[in-house]
């Protein structure tokens, strides 16, 4: 799914994750100056602590729109086994940080997982397009 | 699955950005189907169809 490639729904979604890393940046560097030159305890606390989630998970939600959006069949395939990958990606990921938990006392740094998902997502794209782009003949 | 999308193309001397267009896909969904990597939904062949004016078997042939 090159830029060259865009469908409109593609266009659309990337517009809105721009949008949503807009809200994100200020949101994430709020909490953490609350949160550090604060001594914020209780209901305030979890607030500002579960604040950044919230742009993240509407990211998410605007792939589910994306793939409800997109019209061209073979782009919406490609993303979903992007999305399978990913998943895959994260859950391995979730399991080794189980088994580091349970044996070995210690986890996986905050956030892995997130970026580990967002990583194996882009380069399942950007092997599929790159293996569509080889086979290209007119 | 194997189909004759290619020979049909050249027929019409359309590129596959000509016929990505006409199917309102991208190119590289038209160069996915030729190429037999992806089988297109029932819908998507039966536009194919009525592009091409002929049937869904003229375009594609089962294998099995």
């Amino acid at each position: 799914m090159s830029c060259s490639s865009a469908t409109p729904a593609r266009k659309r979604y990337e517009r809105r994750v721009l949008t949503l890393m807009l809200v994100y940046l200020p949101t994430i560097f709020l909490t953490g100056r609350f949160v550090r030159h604060h001594a914020l305890q209780g209901w305030l606390l979890y607030f500002w602590s579960i604040l950044p989630a919230i742009p993240v998970i509407a990211l998410i939600a605007m792939m589910g729109r994306y793939l409800q959006e997109e019209t061209d069949e073979y782009q919406r395939v490609l993303t979903v086994r992007a999305l399978l990958v990913a998943t895959a990606a994260l859950l391995g990921t979730l399991v080794v940080d189980d088994f580091l938990r349970s044996f070995a006392s210690t986890a996986i740094p905050p956030f892995i997982g997130f970026t580990i998902f967002w990583l194996s997502f882009a380069i399942a794209i950007g092997v599929q397009t790159l293996r569509d782009r080889a086979a290209i003949h007119d | 699955m194997t189909n004759r999308l290619r020979i049909l193309r050249a027929e019409r001397s359309w590129s596959q950005q000509d016929l990505a267009d006409r199917l309102e896909v991208s190119r590289q969904s038209v160069n996915a189907i030729e190429t037999g990597k992806y089988d297109p939904s029932l819908p998507l062949a039966f536009k194919l169809a009525r592009l091409f004016s002929i049937p869904i078997e003229s375009i594609f042939t089962d294998e099995a």
